[in-house]
């Protein structure tokens, strides 16, 4: 068996704050192969955002990570900004949230996008600016030519995406990261951009981070389900929907809306707030709204266990 | 400053801030204030120069116009209490220091009032009424406030003359700008908020609602602004009477005595220097207690 | 939307916002010549009573010379007539002298002293406030911070003769007062003392906005995209850190205004300002008035010209 491109080992991030260190990740363990689409799923504050963040070593400067990260094969968790450099943007790429705050507001478009290959290769100017084109082309950007010269504000919200899908993608990367691609657009764009990720899942390998579980769906082979800093279970995308042994993972399930969902009744809802990365609670962080949980759950926290399918729970729920 | 672009890329992207405690916010700015070592420090201080200002005048042996023949431009002593030495004219710079002290705090904190009053009433009115109006109102501010308001303030004093009561009602009358501002700013936001619908609703008058709704709610920033606002006319006062446009003779102020001193450097720096180290000292008290305030009013602000 | 680069059309549109600013500007320096002049004539008391026991005829024929004894709206009418050709009348108090010779005589020694102090305080404090930002909370950071903090809070009038103790009468390094035509030694002193305030506050403004453009979301792309830091900062942190600088420029601007009264007056500048304290203590109304309209007009130029470069570090706000 080969390795995998990424290998995340008890991955913990930690922010000093006024209120005291808060650990947003709390030991996170899993891999992506190649060719894989990974879904990250969870609330927000659940740590899957961090936890991206941290791979890269783009967390924020009152964070703190620790655990092992490799990717191919190489520790690059808390690497050198030199060793990292040579891997961001151009290895592994990543997409952020939203495109707007994202992209630098003063900048031309076509210069943000010039200077990740004049970074990463020795391409010369006249290639440079062939490339970036073609991959404008690539992300049905219409007329790429006039949106080279324009600044971030006078492109559309999906444009605007567009263009940072097209940024990770100039340097053909191995990885890409994308933090909430959709969340920040209309509901028409989110559908259109979701198409368009689904025909990268040819050029590359992605980890997809959201609080959707219909992005999921249609998207990815594996699921991570976080909760509190932890994954709470992971598996192959059809175990996981058809199956989900975590308590949480069921409720968020039952929680997605369905085509034959009667508008009548109320939508089944998670009772109770995920607890505050402060004061996380003993035993299992899911355990005060688990309608399952017995006196075992809010004393012993639950090891990550299984083969493929692997969750987080003392429980052995029925099917 | 910290715009929410800021907080979005701290970490930890839950908010980790605890439920609101059962005390009242006045209780707890009170609390954070006294946990403001600079902001308690500051107080101190101004209280003894305060008090000083009050009882050397009337209580110290050595008068502040009285001259000593002996001592002409002495530096500081313990003979005849003369501790921070006389001026040209021999005159004891001890009594003449919180002197100055009591004018410079005195038209530092009238002036204030003159504008708190001027700015709050202006500032609520334009907000309040909204509309072109209200546009106009703060358009002329805009217009007043491009300008330096020292000169004004130089302008209105050559044309008033220098007396003790008119230099505060120029200064007061041009540093309102900045209140006027902010309790516009305030006013906007409070005048959509239920509470003043329904006493809207309930027929009160505007002045009324002006008094007892708007300006009470708007009043925490004003605070803070006011004690910024008296080092800024403390400073206004004391470069006016430096350039001889403000208080005269007998009086004095920080302002006069440093300019004295300035013309007597070369012979007797304990003449600037000493007036000088006092008007810096409580310039910087009134800014650190309006950083506590600051932090303590509206904790949200200020994270850095 | 302006979309390509045409240099030439963004520069038209540039002009035209100028032009249409400089318009909007009339009206304003209108109402301050309006309003100072009426305030000056309504004065009780005139440049006349400084003088003891004055002739009430020699009164009267003084007030004659200079047209005080006509309707106050004829004199009006007069005095923006005269300004209209660029005469601001002859000087009360300095005698055959016009507003016009003394204010053309002191603005070049107003203008490379101001202008100075506004170079030498961009400089330092941004150079300082993105040092302090960068690090941050470190010696380096505290250390700039407290110097800026004693730079904004404490007057120009008191650090003014403050330097000179030192540098002037303790050290003996530089003379302590004299133009002497803009020799260097002798505006290193009163520079140093005007500029002082610009640094602490433009070092406080820069490191603010440089800590919160450090964290703005478009710089974790840039370090996404593998950039090496020195560009980064170079690229993507320090136009925006600029913005506020460039906002506060004009308070900058009027606060070098009034410090450069003071400084000249402490050093002995033969600038407008020093002529303004002096045409103040003289009552001489119309040199006041004079230069209260150069002083308006210089700053209502000096602020369109930050708006100019505010628009250029912004696209956003460019004009249309």
């Amino acid at each position: 068996m080969t390795a995998p491109l990424l290998h995340c080992e008890n991955l913990h991030v930690r922010f000093r704050t006024q209120d005291g260190e808060v650990l947003a990740v709390n030991g996170v363990d899993f891999e992506v192969r190649r060719g894989d689409c990974v879904g990250i799923v969870g609330e927000s504050g659940s740590g899957k955002s961090q936890t991206a963040m941290a791979l890269l070593g783009l967390l924020a400067d009152n964070g703190v990570s620790s655990g092992s990260v490799r990717f191919r094969r190489k520790e690059i968790l808390n690497a050198p900004a030199e060793q990292l450099n040579r891997i961001r943007g151009s290895r592994v790429a990543m997409i952020f949230q939203d495109p707007m705050s994202a992209l630098t507001p003063f900048m031309r478009i076509g210069r943000q996008l010039c200077e990740v290959l004049q970074e990463h290769t020795a391409m010369s100017r006249r290639e440079i600016t062939a490339r970036v084109m073609e991959v404008l082309e690539i992300v049905q950007i219409p007329e790429p030519k006039r949106r080279f010269e324009m600044y971030p504000h006078q492109l559309s919200g999906g444009q605007r995406q567009r263009v940072m899908i097209a940024q990770a993608l100039l340097c053909k990367p191995d990885l890409l990261i994308a933090d909430e691609p959709t969340t920040a657009l209309d509901l028409t764009i989110q559908a259109q951009i979701l198409d368009f990720f689904k025909s990268l899942k040819k050029r590359t390998t992605i980890v997809i981070i959201t609080h959707d579980l219909g992005v999921v769906a249609g998207l990815c082979n594996r699921v991570v389900v976080m909760y509190a800093g932890r994954i709470v279970e992971q598996g192959p995308i059809e175990e996981i929907f058809m199956g989900p042994q975590h308590p949480y993972t069921r409720a968020l399930l039952a929680a997605v809306p369905r085509p034959d969902w009667d508008p009548d009744k109320p939508l089944p809802m998670i009772g109770g707030q995920p607890p505050l990365a402060t004061r996380l609670p003993k035993g299992c962080s899911f355990a005060p709204r688990c309608a399952h949980a017995v006196d075992r759950c809010r004393q012993e926290t639950p090891e990550l266990r299984g083969r493929q399918h692997l969750k987080a729970c003392h429980l052995d729920l029925p099917q | 400053m910290s715009g929410p672009a800021a907080m979005g890329y701290r970490g930890g992207d839950g908010d980790a801030v605890g439920e609101l405690q059962g005390r009242s916010l006045w209780n707890d700015a009170v609390a954070r204030f006294r946990r403001h070592r600079a902001a308690m420090a500051s107080l101190w201080v101004l209280g003894v120069i305060t008090v000083l200002a009050v009882l050397v005048p009337e209580f110290w042996p050595n008068s502040l116009d009285e001259v000593n023949w002996d001592y002409i431009q002495s530096p500081p002593t313990t003979e005849n209490l003369l501790w921070f030495g006389t001026d040209v004219n021999g005159r004891d710079m001890f009594s003449r220091t919180f002197y100055g002290a009591r004018i410079s705090l005195t038209i530092g904190v009238l002036t204030t009032l003159v504008a708190l009053i001027v700015g709050v009433l202006y500032g609520a009115i334009a907000g309040y009424r909204g509309g072109p109006a209200g546009d106009i109102m703060m358009r002329v501010v805009d217009v007043l406030y491009s300008l330096p308001t020292l000169f004004f303030i130089i302008i209105l004093v050559t044309i008033f003359g220098n007396n003790f009561l008119l230099i505060f009602i120029c200064i007061g009358a041009v540093e309102w700008l900045t209140l006027a501002r902010i309790v516009r700013g305030q006013t906007l936001s409070i005048k959509e908020k239920e509470y003043v619908e329904s006493a809207r609703a309930a027929g009160l008058s505007t002045p009324t609602i002006l008094l007892k709704y708007i300006i009470p709610n708007a009043i925490g920033p004003v605070i803070v602004y006011v004690t910024l606002l008296i080092p800024i006319n403390i400073i206004v006062e004391s470069y006016l009477s430096f350039l001889g446009l403000g208080v005269q003779e007998p009086f004095t102020s920080w302002g006069r005595l440093i300019s004295q001193g300035a013309n007597e450097i070369g012979t007797a720096p304990w003449l600037l220097v000493i007036p000088a180290a006092f008007l810096v000292v409580t310039l910087f008290c009134f800014n650190f207690i309006g950083d506590g305030l600051r932090d303590s009013l509206d904790p949200k602000e200020h994270t850095r | 939307m302006q979309d390509n680069g045409a240099g030439g059309r963004a520069d038209k549109k540039v002009l035209n916002y100028a032009l249409r600013r400089l318009l909007v500007a009339i009206p304003t320096l209108f109402v301050i010549i309006t309003a100072s002049f009426f305030l000056m004539r309504v004065a009780p008391g005139g440049p006349f009573d400084l003088v003891p026991d004055l002739d009430p005829l020699l009164i009267e024929n003084l007030r004659k010379a200079y047209d005080l004894d006509k309707p106050l709206f004829e004199q009006y009418a007069n005095y923006l007539g005269r300004l209209a050709q660029g005469d601001l009348g002859p000087s009360l108090v300095y005698r055959d002298r016009n507003v016009a010779e003394l204010i053309a005589e002191g603005l070049p020694v107003s203008a490379q002293l101001g202008l100075t102090a506004i170079a030498v305080g961009l400089f330092f404090g941004m150079l300082s406030g993105i040092v302090a930002a960068l690090r941050k909370n470190t010696a380096a950071d505290f250390t700039v911070m407290a110097i800026a903090m004693t730079g904004v809070a404490i007057p120009t009038f008191v650090t003014a003769p403050l330097l000179t103790l030192f540098f002037g009468l303790y050290l003996g390094w530089l003379p302590i007062s004299g133009w002497n035509g803009g020799q260097f030694t002798h505006i290193v002193l009163p520079v140093c003392a005007l500029a002082l305030p610009s640094i602490a506050g433009i070092a406080r403004i820069t490191r603010g906005s440089m800590l919160e453009s450090l964290s703005a979301q478009h710089v974790r792309t840039a370090r996404a995209k593998g950039l090496p830091e020195s560009k980064i900062i170079i690229r993507h942190v320090l136009r925006p850190a600029c913005m506020p600088v460039v906002s506060y420029l004009g308070p900058a601007i009027a606060g070098a205004m009034t410090g450069s009264v003071v400084i000249e007056t402490i050093f002995g500048l033969p600038g407008i300002g020093r002529a303004f304290v002096e045409g103040a203590l003289n009552r001489d109304y119309s040199l006041i008035l004079g230069i209260v309209i150069v002083y308006a007009s210089l700053i209502i130029l000096l602020n369109l010209l930050a708006d100019i470069i505010y628009g250029y570090l912004d696209p956003r706000v460019r004009p249309r």
